[in-house]
């Protein structure tokens, strides 16, 4: 029961520090979701069927004579995504696991 | 030379050019090697083992104690990977042949017995007569001895403590059966067949990157929404890449996606530091067991490029943090020059616990990686226990919306 409540009030916290009006709403959508939740978090404690090797971060490299060019295109406005549509430059593809 | 649709998930296999050698260059890595009676040099006894403390091997006798070569100073693998072309392959990464025995008879030299080593587990074996060890460390092609050893650093006290502590956080849920027969004294220590691999390669990306100039909210009906300004640019990076140490798992067993093991476990304590990897000697193996490679360069090699693309585009990311929003690569282009490669055995220390659900089995570890001490397992979860403490969550989850929802109004 300690466990439960702890994940509860921690989620609670990461929804509270994300502000804006929409928390109150969020919150109560996670709240409903609790067992769900509660279920994941748990079993991925346990089993740890996420982790693997992170060959692309932990694996030493050097970069040499790096070049760019960047030009500006145009600017966007009013976009609802705080991310960049189709963003892949932390894409992984060689994951073995 | 290939160019690849980053959506398309193929990794890219660029292959030498034609100006380049036609067929991989050899590293002779068991030149001085030699089968049989291996003798301390002070006294002449077979008994030797690795020292944890000292990562040195000591003689069981005279405790003269010595080390092997490092690797990396004596065949400069860490040293002039731009200069790297074509392939570059350590004598003990050559192709397995499959009509190569895995069980090995040699003769004893003390006293002309046969003694058998199955190689699959070991490349030592002790003369039932004399009581001598025979070594094998020349390489024949069987996958069974490596270019190199990494050395046990962690004791079997040190693995026992951390895997009783990793699984003593995790006991609530466990499986009822799992907590009752858990005996982390039956930690084992194996050396693992790993590839390790240095690559040349040129990288050229180009695509498209986002920067946000403004970040507000706008009214939608009744409600709030936040809206982002963002500039758009084209954006390229050319560069070449110099990848040192990546490590591969060479042993099908491990790099199997099957259901029925947690092989995960195994690759998440990677990295080790292999440029400590000294020139291989069956007496590191001693007191310890070995899985022997079974896959070939040619099978690991795709696995191998993709992965030093991801290192590629990983590598641009410090030159794009303008790009707040992200960045699209619509072209990515990663042509290796050159490969180098050394197979190894890495240590670690694994516990290993059978599940047997109905007619369905798993394999649970909890590894540790026997030179950083990083610890990772999985655990079987007493899934009645885990369902319940659910619900109770949904019905307390439940009951809080409610209020919250009332109270919003």
């Amino acid at each position: 029961m300690l466990d439960i409540a702890q994940v509860l009030l921690t989620t609670s916290e990461v929804l509270a520090a994300d502000g804006g009006d929409d928390d109150a709403g969020g919150l109560g959508l996670l709240f409903l979701l609790a067992g769900p939740v509660f279920y994941g978090i748990i079993f991925m404690r346990y089993r740890n069927s996420d982790k693997r090797h992170k060959h692309e971060s932990e694996t030493q490299a050097e970069v040499v004579d790096l070049t760019g060019d960047d030009q500006f295109v145009q600017s966007r406005k009013g976009l609802s995504s705080s991310a960049m549509q189709g963003a892949n430059h932390r894409a992984v593809k060689g994951k073995v696991h | 030379m290939t160019d690849t649709d980053p959506n398309s998930g193929q990794a890219p296999v660029d292959l030498p050019g034609p100006e380049e050698p036609t067929g991989p260059q050899t590293l002779r890595t068991d030149k001085d090697a030699k089968d049989g009676l291996n003798k301390c040099a002070r006294c002449g006894a077979t008994d030797i083992s690795l020292n944890p403390a000292t990562g040195k091997l000591r003689c069981g006798f005279c405790r003269f104690e010595w080390d092997n070569v490092i690797m990396n100073e004596a065949f400069g693998l860490d040293k002039g990977i731009g200069d790297l072309r074509g392939v570059v392959m350590g004598s003990g990464s050559a192709d397995i042949v499959p009509s190569t025995d895995v069980v090995l008879t040699f003769k004893c030299s003390a006293c002309g017995a046969e003694v058998v080593i199955d190689t699959d587990h070991s490349t030592q074996a002790r003369c039932h007569w004399c009581r001598n060890v025979l070594s094998m460390n020349q390489q024949i092609p069987n996958g069974a001895v490596p270019d190199m050893v990494l050395p046990f650093r962690l004791t079997k006290e040190d693995a026992v403590k951390r895997i009783a502590d990793f699984v003593g956080r995790r006991k609530f849920y466990a499986h009822p059966r799992f907590r009752a027969e858990f005996n982390p004294e039956n930690v084992m220590g194996i050396y693992l067949p790993y590839m390790v691999v240095d690559v040349n390669a040129h990288a050229n990306f180009r695509g498209q990157g986002e920067h946000q100039t403004r970040s507000y909210t706008v009214k939608v009906g009744d409600n709030q929404e936040r809206r982002y300004d963002a500039d758009l640019y084209d954006v390229t990076r050319d560069f070449d890449l110099h990848v040192n140490d990546l490590t591969v798992e060479s042993s099908s067993e491990r790099l199997s996606r099957t259901s029925s093991a947690t092989n995960n476990i195994i690759n998440s304590i990677m990295p080790f530091d292999v440029e400590n990897a000294v020139a291989y000697d069956s007496n590191y193996l001693a007191g310890f067991t070995s899985e022997r490679r079974d896959t070939n360069l040619d099978e690991l090699t795709p696995m191998v490029l993709a992965q030093a693309q991801d290192i590629a585009r990983y590598q641009a990311l410090p030159s794009l943090s303008f790009y707040d929003r992200g960045v699209r690569w619509d072209h990515e282009q990663v042509t290796v020059a050159g490969q180098r490669w050394v197979s190894a055995y890495l240590p670690v220390w694994l516990y290993s616990y059978h599940q047997v659900k109905g007619n369905r089995s798993q394999l649970h570890y909890v590894a540790v990686n026997a030179r950083t001490g990083e610890t990772m397992g999985s655990v079987p979860i007493n899934q009645a226990r885990l369902v319940a403490a659910s619900a109770v969550a949904q019905v307390v989850g439940t009951v809080l919306a409610v209020i919250i929802f009332l109270a919003g109004g």
